[in-house]
C-alpha cells in the first residue's frame, strides 16, 4: 500500500477489486487513529421494489488516485466511471491538519430514470483504532451535551438529523483520545457500532445482503451478535441513504480527533479566524 | 501476501481438499472472490488468503481462510451476504444474456455495451433464492434493456423493460 506523509497525517492508502479507494493504517501526530477503512458497494433500489436492487462496486478506469493540496490539508481523490453513462461517482478522502478528516462520495448518477424514484444507500466502514489496540469504547452523545457508553452492539440515528451535531464517539478512556463523529444533514443516516470480527472484516470486500443496508438481515446487522462496544476493537458503519430526487448529491460522514497532540502552528496564526479566505 | 501473488489455482487445490467441500464434489461449485487476509493487528497476515466458494445448487457460500504456506484451511463457515460477483461470472452472464432471442431481437446488430451486477430478485420470484445478475443492455447512450441472469439455472429469466426496473 502506498503511504503518504502529509499535514500532519501518515496515511496508508490503495486500490481494491471492489472497493475502490481504501484507507490502510492512518496515523495523526504518529498516533494511530484508523486501522482500515471502505465504501464497500452501493446498493441501488427503485420506488415499490418492482423488480429488485442491484449493488455497484466502486470501481474506476483509471487506476490513478489524484492527491490534491488544499487549504489546512489534503484529498485523496478518484472518479468511479466503471458504469459509464448510467451511474458515475467519485470520492474523497480529506484530512486536515488538525486532526479532521471524512471521507465523501459524490453521487452523479443519474441512474435508469429521472424522476427521482430510486435510492442510493452507500456504507461506509471505519475500522477505527484510537486506543492502539483493543481498548476503544463507543458513546453517544447526551441530550444534555455530555456523553453516555452504548453498551452493545446496534444501530444508531442522530439526535437532530436535520441539523447534526457530533453525535458519537469512539474513545479510548485510558488516553482520554477520541474521534468524534457528525452525520451529514440529508444523508437519512445511521451509524452502528460493531466489537471487530474477521467474518465482519472479510465483508469489506463487498459482501452485501439482498436488503437495503441497514435493514434487518443485512449488512451490517447480520454481523450484530450483541457484544460489548466498551474496551473492545471497535468498527462503525455509517449508512446514508440517498433518494435520487436530490441529484448530484455528496454523503459521508465527517470526524474530528480530540485529545490528540496540537500540531505545531505557523506563528503567525493564533488558530482564529480572523477573515482569511477559506 | 500482495493480492497479484495470490495462485489461485495452489488455493482452490487446498480449499477442495477440504471435507465439507470434498462433501460438495457433485455440486456446481466455484471461488468467487480470493483475495488476501485482511490485516488485523497483531496477526500474521502474510501468508492467510480468504476464498469464497458458491455452491450454486444450494445458494450459498461459503467463507474459507487459507494458509497457502502450510497448505491447509484454517477456518470454513457459511458466509452470512453475498459477495460481489467474479469476473467468470460476468463474462457467463454476459454470455448468455447476449444468447437470449429477446436480447438479440433489442440490440439487432448494434454492440450490446453491458454492464453487469449483482442483483437480488424480490421476494417470491423463482431465481430469488439463487445468485443472480443484472445486465443492463446498453447499445446506445439512453436504449435499455436489463436481463436477469440466473447463475444457478445458468438461463436468463428476465429481460425487463426501462418501466419494468424502474416502476415508472
Amino acid at each position: 500500500m502506498p503511504s503518504l506523509k502529509k499535514a500532519n497525517w501518515h496515511v496508508q492508502y490503495g486500490w481494491s477489486e471492489s472497493s475502490g479507494l481504501r484507507l490502510g493504517v492512518c496515523e495523526y501526530q504518529g498516533i494511530r487513529v484508523i486501522h482500515s477503512a471502505s465504501v464497500p458497494f452501493v446498493y441501488v433500489n427503485y420506488e415499490g421494489d418492482s423488480s429488485g436492487p442491484f449493488t455497484d462496486e466502486l470501481k474506476s478506469r483509471k487506476s490513478k488516485v489524484e492527491i490534491r493540496d488544499i487549504m489546512f490539508g489534503f484529498d485523496l481523490k478518484v472518479t468511479y466511471d466503471y458504469y459509464g453513462e448510467d451511474y458515475q461517482y467519485e470520492h474523497v478522502w480529506r484530512f486536515h491538519d488538525d486532526g479532521q478528516f471524512g471521507s465523501t462520495i459524490v453521487i452523479q448518477g443519474p441512474g435508469e430514470e429521472i424522476d427521482g424514484h430510486h435510492t442510493y444507500h452507500l456504507p461506509f466502514r471505519y475500522d477505527l483504532d484510537i486506543s492502539g489496540a483493543s481498548g476503544d469504547s463507543f458513546q453517544r452523545r447526551r441530550a444534555d451535551g455530555g456523553w453516555e457508553d452504548v453498551v452493545f452492539e446496534g444501530r444508531q440515528l442522530p439526535m437532530h438529523p436535520w441539523a447534526p451535531h457530533f453525535d458519537w464517539r469512539v474513545i479510548d478512556k485510558s488516553s482520554g483520545r477520541s474521534a468524534s463523529i457528525r452525520p451529514r444533514a440529508r444523508d437519512n443516516a445511521e451509524l452502528w457500532a460493531l466489537r471487530y470480527s474477521a467474518l465482519e472484516s472479510w465483508g469489506s470486500w463487498g459482501a452485501t445482503g439482498s436488503g437495503a443496508p441497514g435493514s434487518s438481515g443485512s449488512v451490517p446487522a447480520i454481523y450484530d451478535n450483541g457484544q460489548s462496544v466498551q474496551s473492545t476493537d471497535i468498527v462503525v458503519w455509517y449508512i446514508a441513504h440517498i433518494p435520487s430526487v436530490e441529484r448530484v448529491t455528496a454523503c459521508g460522514p465527517w470526524f474530528r480527533l480530540n485529545a490528540y497532540p496540537r500540531p505545531d502552528r505557523d506563528p503567525d496564526d493564533d488558530g482564529h479566524d480572523h477573515g482569511h479566505d477559506h | 501476501m500482495p493480492a497479484d501473488r495470490i495462485d489461485a489455482s495452489k488455493v482452490e487445490g487446498i480449499l477442495r481438499r477440504h471435507p465439507r467441500v470434498v462433501a460438495l464434489k457433485k455440486r456446481r461449485t466455484r471461488i468467487v472472490a480470493l483475495g488476501p487476509k485482511p490485516s488485523h493487528r497483531g496477526e500474521p497476515d502474510d501468508r492467510e488468503v480468504v476464498a469464497v466458494l458458491h455452491d450454486y445448487d444450494a445458494g450459498q457460500s461459503m467463507v474459507a481462510l487459507v494458509d497457502v504456506k502450510a497448505k491447509k484451511v484454517v477456518a470454513l463457515q457459511d458466509a452470512p451476504a453475498h459477495f460481489q460477483l467474479s469476473e467468470d461470472e460476468r463474462r457467463e452472464a454476459e454470455g448468455l444474456a447476449a444468447k437470449d432471442s429477446r436480447v438479440r431481437q433489442f440490440v439487432g446488430r448494434r454492440s450490446l455495451n453491458p454492464l453487469t451486477r449483482l442483483f437480488f430478485p424480490k421476494a417470491g420470484h423463482e431465481s430469488s433464492a439463487h445468485r443472480c445478475a443484472i445486465v443492463f443492455i446498453r447499445p446506445s447512450l439512453d436504449e435499455r434493456r436489463y436481463a436477469i441472469v440466473d447463475l444457478s439455472l445458468r438461463r436468463v429469466v428476465d429481460v425487463l423493460t426501462r418501466r419494468d426496473l424502474t416502476g415508472r
